[in-house]
């Protein structure tokens, strides 16, 4: 790894104002990705995902939002400083995004050949007939069929699955060094979601485009990416090559999300849950973010935020202990015999006592 | 397209005899009649100038006419014209030749047609012109507002529209009558043959008669702009690179146009259809004095005229609406 990342996001910071105050989405957030890597971006709802990639392409809603710090630098340019000019030239060009809903996601009231041409025309300063026959090849590229004929549509004579193969070829228009997919297959059908995913992998080995692939879904990720980052209430709290974060997690969310997903192998019967809810991104209390809901739980974990720590080589997480997943399993294991063996007493204790009466 | 239009145009019959027959009903239900004088007329003549005018008729269904033809001819089918030898009847039957009858107002001298013919060229110029204020400033005042969201512009465009919205048009016309003579010494009362073709005598009535539909445009796009500002699509658009510019007139106007095309067949019916106020204060000849004078002196073939006018008018501006809702979205060209 000789050469520089493409995209290297330090320390950001994104905050919201809302009426209760200020709530910080993103929390010294680092990571970078290379060329041509696909690097998966997971968590739940609020997790600062979404955030974090929508301040790659500076299109944060301003206000409230706004980044409060931090720099993100993409090939070597850091994107923080470019003014809204600069940034026009970047976006749909050599940074492009595909959105999670495919249904809003497009213009309805402007054919699918308007939309795709006109970021053609825009960066590559094609002619209105070049960026018509570059969008044709481009909807052959994503399986659409009839391509020439399609280009005249309108988004709503499109299914679901067809549309995000319209945005993906959208996406790839300007042959994009990056390219962000926030949720791609959150809102299809899981037979189309394969479809898509499929397409992506076929197309990120044919255009060598390096992607962020923002999900909450890990068996997404376990198929797509090189590496992952797990974010958590606005901060990375682990950082791993994919094979490496499914075979070794260490910070007790990961290991909690990896036990919430049913196996096929049946080695494990009982999916156990990660109990609660995420914290609110308001209260700025130097502790660790997940505390509240961690099965490992200790007093140091009150004071203190844990920061990123070497794991293992290549592997990071924000964890101030030393836990993997068989600790968690044993503890679950444990504690479904303590279930069993209190159920069990509970049982014998009424049988005793119709005995005696 | 065409069956579109054929389809909606026979839809009209039905809702324009509704109209009729309502109209009609309420009439009757009023008292007086149309050839009440101040002081006592004699019986004689109202009855003599009720026949002239068919009013001696049974209102609905004349059935003694039907029952009388019937023992004549022996036909049902011929006879039945008798059962519609009706003050309705004969008018409906009439109306759908074109011939809305004679207004009693000139004692039958004048027909009604006449009359709208007459009046109505003007309040349709005045019309028209107010209806292109209300959007040339309603439509830019609105996008104003919704791009410049709580700024100096956005409270300057609900400061205008307030006005618009509450202040009624006959404070705002007389206002513009003073300030125009005693500013700027132009007489605004008019010698009536101006109103014939266009003049510049049109653009101050049309103004305060397009200030409500112009306030009405303005929030209306203000909401509409805000609120297509944050779909998807426009993150979409704003992902690909595109300026301002391209965003906003390729992306955001044509899909927020569309509520507001909605409330436009209504708009442009009320404002060509004239108002009574409005062409007192600026002494317009126009079809709204007309017919609220027509009500006062229960000129009945008059109000059924003018009311089945307006009624077509409104009816023709939805059809208007809803083939313009197929040029702009495409989703409802297609179903």
């Amino acid at each position: 790894m000789a050469e520089a990342p493409l995209l290297e996001v330090k320390n950001l910071q994104v905050q919201f104002k809302t009426a209760d105050g200020v709530v910080n989405a993103v929390n010294n957030v680092s990571f970078s990705v290379n060329r041509g890597e696909t690097l998966g971006i997971v968590g739940e709802s609020g997790s600062g995902k979404s955030v974090t990639s929508l301040s790659i392409m500076r299109l944060i809603p301003s206000p409230p939002g706004k980044i409060a710090g931090g720099q993100i630098l993409f090939d070597g340019d850091n994107l923080v400083d470019f003014s809204e000019s600069e940034m026009r030239k970047i976006r749909g060009n050599r940074i492009s995004m595909i959105f999670q809903d495919p249904m809003t996601s497009l213009n309805p009231v402007l054919r699918i050949g308007r939309q795709m041409t006109e970021s053609l025309q825009l960066h590559m300063g094609m002619t209105p007939k070049q960026a018509r026959n570059r969008a044709i090849d481009l909807l052959s590229m994503v399986g659409i069929p009839a391509p020439d004929k399609r280009l005249d549509d309108f988004p709503h004579q499109f299914s679901g699955g067809m549309r995000q193969r319209v945005m993906i070829a959208m996406g790839l228009a300007c042959n994009p060094e990056l390219l962000i997919a926030d949720e791609p297959t959150t809102a299809l059908d899981v037979t189309i979601q394969a479809q898509i995913l499929e397409l992506l992998n076929r197309l990120k080995n044919e255009t060598g485009t390096a992607i962020i692939f923002i999900t909450h879904d890990l068996g997404v990720v376990a198929g797509m990416t090189d590496r992952v980052i797990v974010m958590y209430a606005g901060r990375v709290v682990e950082q791993a090559s994919t094979n490496e974060l499914f075979h070794n997690p260490r910070m007790p969310y990961t290991i909690g999300l990896l036990d919430s997903i049913p196996r096929l192998d049946g080695i494990q019967t009982r999916l156990t849950p990660i109990p609660g809810l995420p914290p609110d991104l308001l209260e700025k209390t130097e502790r660790c973010p997940f505390a509240p809901r961690c099965d490992f739980v200790q007093e140091q974990c009150w004071s203190e935020t844990p920061s990123l720590r070497q794991v293992a080589p290549e592997h990071t997480a924000a964890c101030l202990f030393e836990i993997d997943r068989e600790q968690r399993q044993a503890m679950a294991a444990k504690k479904i015999a303590e279930e069993q063996a209190a159920l069990d007493a509970a049982l014998e204790d009424v049988l005793a006592h119709e005995q005696a009466s | 397209m065409i069956g579109f239009i054929i389809r909606r145009v026979l839809a009209m019959i039905p809702v324009l005899f509704l109209v009729a027959l309502i109209t009609f009903f309420m009439m009757k239900q009023a008292k007086g009649g149309p050839f009440d004088q101040e002081k006592e007329v004699a019986p004689s003549t109202i009855a003599l100038l009720n026949r002239k005018f068919g009013l001696d008729k049974p209102a609905w269904l004349n059935s003694a006419e039907f029952s009388n033809r019937l023992s004549t001819e022996g036909n049902p089918f011929l006879a039945l014209r008798g059962l519609f030898d009706s003050q309705f009847g004969n008018y409906l039957i009439n109306a759908v030749q074109g011939d809305l009858g004679p207004t009693y107002a000139s004692k039958g001298t004048e027909t009604v047609q006449d009359k709208i013919k007459e009046t109505f060229p003007i309040s349709l110029r005045l019309g028209m012109i107010s209806l292109a204020f209300a959007l040339l400033v309603g439509f830019p005042l609105g996008i104003l507002g919704a791009l410049r969201q709580n700024t100096i512009f956005d409270y300057f465009s609900l400061i205008i529209s307030t006005i618009g919205f509450s202040v009624p048009t006959f404070v705002t016309g007389l206002l513009l009558l003073l300030v125009m003579s005693k500013v700027f010494d132009v007489a605004p009362i008019k010698d009536p043959s101006v109103w014939q073709g266009f003049s510049t005598s049109y653009i101050p009535p049309a103004i305060i008669l397009g200030l409500g539909t112009m306030a009405y445009i303005t929030r209306l796009t203000r909401s509409s702009v805000l609120e297509v500002k944050r779909q998807d699509y426009i993150r979409t658009a704003r992902a690909k690179g595109l300026g301002d510019r391209v965003v906003i007139l390729r992306h955001i106007l044509r899909n927020s146009l569309i509520p507001v095309i909605t409330i436009l067949g209504p708009a442009v019916a009320g404002l060509v259809t004239g108002s009574f106020i409005i062409e007192s204060v600026f002494r317009v000849p126009g079809i709204g004095s007309e017919f609220i004078g027509a009500i006062g002196s229960r000129d009945y073939s008059m109000i059924m005229g003018s009311t089945l006018f307006f009624s077509l008018l409104v009816a023709l501006g939805n059809i208007m609406v809803d083939l313009s809702y197929g040029l702009i979205d495409p989703r409802i060209r297609n179903s």
